[in-house]
């Protein structure tokens, strides 16, 4: 397991019909995410979508937070701590932070094919992790508190 | 009692709905997916309480607050929203906000801010 064995902490069943609320309003978000991250790739920057990429991030970690989706809600909390230092021009590796959130986007399609199965894709998660804190460092910026 | 939960997150909305529904049986609940469309949903239904999102497309959540207020809207406003600055939470809280509530918005935190908004305790 990723983080501490036990139950589902959430306040809704495992076949609770609001997972799937959750799944696919996460799918959708990521669709858009990835357009707007293929877009700063092209331009070089990240001007334009910083805002709504964090604003986007942020709903992801707060919905994974209430169903109690550890692995989902770190990884969000670390890109977003990411993003948000492109808001304050700390960090400014445009193709790394690219890179970063395009294997968030895909680490997240493959945990809400399969919800019930984090173990698989513990060395991902890890990887992405790590990736985010060197670049971070690298760059002097230190990151928030875990949430 | 009447209540407006404004969130983009329509998952986000169904949640809050969900816990509430189970303390407000009655309650009219209605929802809006950003600030602009919840200011205009707040002057028409004129809520007893309203849940904001910080984070919001169009008008954000400190805005919405911002209009409500300069427009001397009667309703109670309870701010929900996943971790943020604290300078930023000191702000809002400043702003005469009712209360505010960290993310995840779950059963005990609905359980509480239900017994609050009934009067049964105090913040």
């Amino acid at each position: 397991m990723l983080y501490e064995e036990g139950d589902n902490l959430s306040d809704y069943a495992i076949n609770d019909p609001i997972y799937d609320i959750f799944i696919f309003e996460t799918l959708k978000i990521l669709d858009e995410i990835e357009v707007m991250v293929l877009e700063c790739e092209k331009k070089s920057n990240f001007n334009d979508y910083k805002n709504i990429i964090t604003r986007n991030i942020h709903t992801i970690k707060g919905n994974a937070m209430t169903l109690d989706i550890d692995d989902i809600a770190k990884l969000s909390h670390a890109c977003e701590d990411l993003v948000c230092n492109i808001n304050r021009n700390k960090v400014e590796n445009v193709m790394d932070i690219a890179d970063i959130i395009l294997e968030y986007i895909d680490y997240l399609r493959g945990r809400l094919d399969n919800l019930n199965d984090n173990d698989s894709s513990e060395e991902i998660y890890s990887r992405i992790l790590i990736r985010i804190e060197g670049l971070m460092k690298n760059n002097n910026v230190y990151r928030r508190n875990s949430i | 009692m009447k209540i407006l939960i404004v969130d983009d997150s329509i998952f986000a909305q169904k949640n809050i709905i969900r816990l509430l529904k189970e303390e407000f049986k009655d309650a009219e609940i209605i929802t809006a997916s950003d600030g602009l469309d919840g200011f205009e949903s707040c002057k028409k239904f004129k809520p007893d309480y309203i849940f904001i999102d910080l984070l919001m497309p169009k008008m954000n959540g400190k805005e919405l607050i911002m209009s409500i207020k300069e427009n001397n809207i009667e309703t109670k406003i309870i701010v929900v929203s996943a971790d943020i600055q604290i300078e930023v939470k000191k702000e809002i809280e400043n702003m005469g906000v009712f209360k505010f509530i960290n993310k995840p918005f779950n059963r005990e935190k609905a359980q509480k801010i239900s017994q609050l908004m009934r009067g049964e305790i105090n913040s």
